[in-house]
């Protein structure tokens, strides 16, 4: 992963396909990665349930919990 | 005491002639060399015409490519004559008609080029240089990509490449890939009235491109077909009719994903073109600008690339 500004950038080896991911991700990946620092790796839906509570949204709403899975399949996130 | 360098524009059509159908002439661009061999009657003028401030070279070592023009086999010779391309036996395009040998050479050699030289990064983009800086402008076909190029190279800028922005992942330096300028169309005429002593070639009505002239390297650029330069600013332009002159800051995610994407071999080299391009877009001022006034946008960009307020 390649920062670009806020934004940044990630090349996926295993398929050589390349994601642009805008600051609202890369926040998001930010957090993710600072949680599991602390907490070790969790599973997606723990995190989603951590993010949600962190700034306050509905855990059912989808956005974050789409955002998390696309993270994870781009190897940006281990869960 | 050392001889100065032959020109083609100081050797005989006749001598070029000669060159094309024996050994052949070596053309050095900055990337890469090419030996072309000939047989095409009328070539060798058009030739002179548009690479007319290239050192003739008639023995060489070395190239990358050696290529033919061959005229066209059986009838095709005598019946609407034909001249074909090829390169080591390969011909990767149908044959054209034989007035049209130098857009035929042009494009065999943007093919050979684009299809082998995969140690580098492919852009498509021109690159110019001022104040031994790069300026990189990459363009999807009809934003008016050549003909800023053209304009810029006649306004004092010197011209690297205006179809392949050639980047060196090793050093994120950007090489000359040093031809005459494609214009089609309208932007004949645009730059014959911006610029009416520039040397251009003949026009090539309704070939696939539509009707092609060659603007020729001027003697400045081709100078400096050894040096290499860094990225200093990478610029979207877009011609609009009637607009008003723009200049957006690009964000440079979005920089990244219009210069890879629209790479020419980007997905070829993998991580190798990932950096590459990462790397330009954090050296890089990146903007788009949208214009409608050639003599705005090359006053907008000389500004930029001198660091003044725009």
């Amino acid at each position: 992963m390649r920062r670009l500004g806020d934004a940044a950038v990630v090349f996926d080896g295993r398929d050589g396909q390349t994601h642009v991911l805008p600051p609202e991700a890369v926040a998001v990946a930010d957090w993710v990665a600072e949680f599991q620092q602390l907490n070790g790796r969790v599973s997606i839906e723990v995190l989603n349930a951590r993010l949600c509570e962190e700034f306050g949204i509905d855990e059912h709403a989808t956005g974050y919990r789409d955002l998390l899975n696309m993270l994870q399949e781009i190897g940006v996130l281990r869960a | 005491m050392t001889a100065s360098p032959l020109f083609f524009s100081d050797a005989t059509p006749d001598r070029i002639d000669a060159a094309l159908a024996s050994d052949g002439l070596w053309l050095s661009y900055g990337a890469c060399r090419v030996r072309v061999r000939a047989e095409a009657s009328g070539f060798a003028r058009i030739l002179q015409d548009v690479y007319g401030a290239f050192p003739f070279q008639d023995q060489g070592e070395f190239a990358d490519f050696h290529v033919r023009l061959e005229r066209g086999r059986g009838l095709r010779r005598l019946v609407k004559p034909q001249v074909r391309f090829s390169i080591d036996g390969v011909e990767p395009f149908e044959p054209f008609p034989v007035s049209n040998a130098l857009p035929l050479f042009e494009w065999g050699v943007n093919w050979c080029f684009g299809q082998r030289f995969n140690q580098y990064v492919l852009l498509h983009a021109g690159v110019l240089g001022l104040n031994g800086r790069a300026l990189v402008m990459p363009a999807v076909p009809g934003s008016g990509k050549s003909t800023l190029t053209a304009a810029l190279m006649l306004s004092g800028f010197r011209l690297l490449s205006d179809e392949f922005g050639v980047l060196r992942p090793m050093d994120g330096r950007l090489l000359p890939m040093l031809k005459p300028v494609a214009l089609k169309n309208e932007s004949i005429e645009v730059i014959r009235r911006f610029a009416p002593d520039a040397r251009m070639g003949p026009v090539f009505a309704g070939t696939r491109k539509g009707d092609v002239a060659h603007l020729a390297p001027n003697a400045e650029s081709v100078a400096e077909l050894d040096c290499e330069l860094a990225p200093a600013l990478v610029l979207f332009p877009r011609w609009e009719a009637g607009a008003a002159l723009s200049l957006l800051p690009q964000a440079p995610e979005q920089a990244f994903a219009r210069l890879a994407f629209n790479s020419f071999n980007y997905g070829l080299l993998g991580a190798r073109s990932f950096n590459a391009v990462a790397d330009l877009v954090e050296r890089s001022q990146c903007y788009q600008l949208v214009y409608s006034r050639l003599d705005e946008a090359l006053d907008c960009i000389r500004c930029l690339m001198t660091d003044e307020d725009v």
